[in-house]
């Protein structure tokens, strides 16, 4: 490797050029920096290359008795529920970028609601909610109590069953999506960043106004 | 997770790196010409157009590019994407914060020197992607930045059917910090197991797979260079409600397809799913890729009634 002179200042106009950070006349004066100083090409190709390494770099997890806050538990619930301050869920963000336990539970915890939510709704019979308070006195005659009548109740079924059916049968797709296609790219275009050189733009498919 | 010997990387892990070209460009490996225009600092418009079966869409935007951070405004709409990450309007946010890395190697893609092109008033190394004999993709890059000045895709004909160009360039970006238009809250996407979605695909590979609100999967796919996402819908859902489409028949089935400017969408119901596909891969790369998942298909008039009724 060519030795190269340190320079604090060369240094920081160059870190700055990499990071995009120059106006229009200090790049040109970067440009001609490189074009005429082979130092300076030396010395920002090294730049340059340490940044590369550091990107390529594996991720070593740390171990959870050098993290601040070991695992957030009960507090993931609370940030999927929306119920936390935004200091605490930047907070939490930042700490599942490190910790792979608070992701999984994070994951789990999130298939659980989905799962929760999933499942059929339940009407609470009769006999097993709570008595309405009637009134002491009550001028209206107690009403009659009617004894089930199994074939009516037999007929309403099979009825019921058939226009089930007849539902199913005549508008076979008739679900509504509770997802949009704006969130299913915005989660495209999310993963495929990371792919170098990708070309995907946001906000560029027609979507259906719901 | 993923397969024994990935390894994943988490968001921050990732440090936003901005690489100045004013190396000359030389033909060499795809990720090398990949990257270069990756860590390119560039802003102006950019303008992007896709043609598929006789229907096309274009679109003209500003675009800011560095240290891993792209800026765009269509139509008064702001989003920025950062790696893993994208903030899309007031609206979406979402970030992964793991993925795998180092998926397929390139192998199906080989760089060819193109010579020197003049793009812009501006001095550009042409570089042409070949996919066996067929030229795939043609790049003009600007020698002093690594910007992409000019991209275009073919189909297997020969055809272009992607171009992208910049009408205006800047070898600098306006916004004084890049990564401020990243900043906030995002919604949190892990990688998970999704069995039901295939590992591969008319020669792509799926990276990686995540499950999100709703209980979507979805399948990352890449072949080094082109890449889509495969999402799978439990149930049937209605797909016209999904998209703005045309149905078109492809490898002999019946799909919804969406031409988008740098993308293509196409949507479709099997028996008990539905799935949305969405990527830049060419019209015959898709047409493999549709070949080996799921296919278009309806219940059975029993299984109708059965589903109908128990769900």
């Amino acid at each position: 490797m060519a030795a190269v002179t340190p320079d604090p200042d060369r240094f920081a106009v160059l870190s700055a050029y990499l990071d995009g950070e120059l106006d229009d006349g200090e790049l040109d004066e970067v440009i001609a920096l490189l074009s005429e100083d082979p130092e300076a090409v030396a010395e920002f190709r090294r730049i340059r290359d340490t940044k590369r390494v550091l990107r390529a770099l594996p991720v070593v997890e740390p171990p959870g008795w050098l993290l601040d806050v070991e695992h957030y538990g009960d507090r993931l619930s609370a940030y999927l529920d929306g119920e936390l301050p935004t200091e605490e869920v930047t907070s939490i963000v930042h700490h599942l970028t490190t910790c792979r336990v608070c992701r999984e539970e994070l994951h789990d915890l999130d298939r659980s609601r989905i799962a929760v939510r999933a499942l059929p709704g339940l009407d609470v019979p009769r006999f097993v909610a709570p008595p309405e308070p009637r009134p002491a006195a009550s001028p209206e005659p107690e009403r009659r109590r009617h004894r089930l009548r199994p074939r009516p109740i037999a007929a309403a079924t099979i009825g019921l069953v058939a226009v089930l059916a007849l539902l199913s049968i005549l508008s076979p797709g008739a679900s509504d999506p509770t997802i949009t296609m704006s969130d299913l790219e915005a989660r495209h275009i999310a993963r495929v960043s990371i792919e170098p050189g990708f070309s995907v733009l946001p906000a560029s498919v027609e979507a259906v106004d719901p | 997770m993923s397969g024994p010997g990935r390894r994943f990387v988490t968001a921050t892990a990732v440090a936003a790196v901005v690489l100045a070209g004013v190396v000359p460009a030389h033909a060499g490996e795809l990720s090398d010409v990949l990257e270069r225009v990756d860590d390119a600092v560039y802003s102006g418009r950019q303008m992007v157009v896709t043609e598929w079966n006789g229907v096309s869409r274009l679109d003209v935007f500003s675009v800011e590019h560095a240290r891993g951070v792209t800026v765009v405004d269509i139509d008064g709409t702001r989003s920025a994407i950062a790696p893993g990450r994208v903030r899309s309007g007031t609206e979406h946010a979402v970030t992964f914060v793991e993925w795998s890395v180092g998926g397929p190697e390139a192998d199906r893609y080989r760089v060819v020197d193109g010579g020197r092109a003049k793009h812009l008033g501006r001095i550009g190394d042409v570089v042409g992607v070949m996919e066996g004999d067929l030229l795939r993709m043609r790049l003009v890059i600007d020698r002093q930045t690594g910007a992409p000045l000019l991209t275009q895709v073919y189909d297997d004909e020969g055809n272009v059917f992607r171009y992208a160009s910049m009408v205006e360039f800047r070898p600098y970006t306006t916004e004084r910090s890049m990564s401020e238009a990243t900043a906030g809250d995002y919604e949190v996407m892990t990688a998970a197991e999704a069995p039901l979605l295939p590992r591969k695909a008319g020669g792509y590979e799926r990276s990686d797979s995540y499950v999100g609100p709703e209980g979507a999967e979805q399948g990352f796919f890449t072949d080094g260079l082109f890449s889509f996402s495969l999402f799978r819908l439990d149930g049937v859902h209605d797909i016209a409600k999904l998209a703005q489409g045309s149905p078109r028949v492809v490898g002999g089935a019946r799909y919804m397809v969406a031409v988008a400017p740098s993308e293509l969408w196409v949507l479709w119901n099997s028996p008990d799913a539905t799935f949305v596909l969405v990527g830049d891969l060419p019209p015959d790369h898709l047409e493999a890729v549709l070949a080996d998942l799921p296919r278009p298909g309806s219940r059975s008039f029993l299984s109708r009634i059965w589903h109908g009724i128990f769900g």
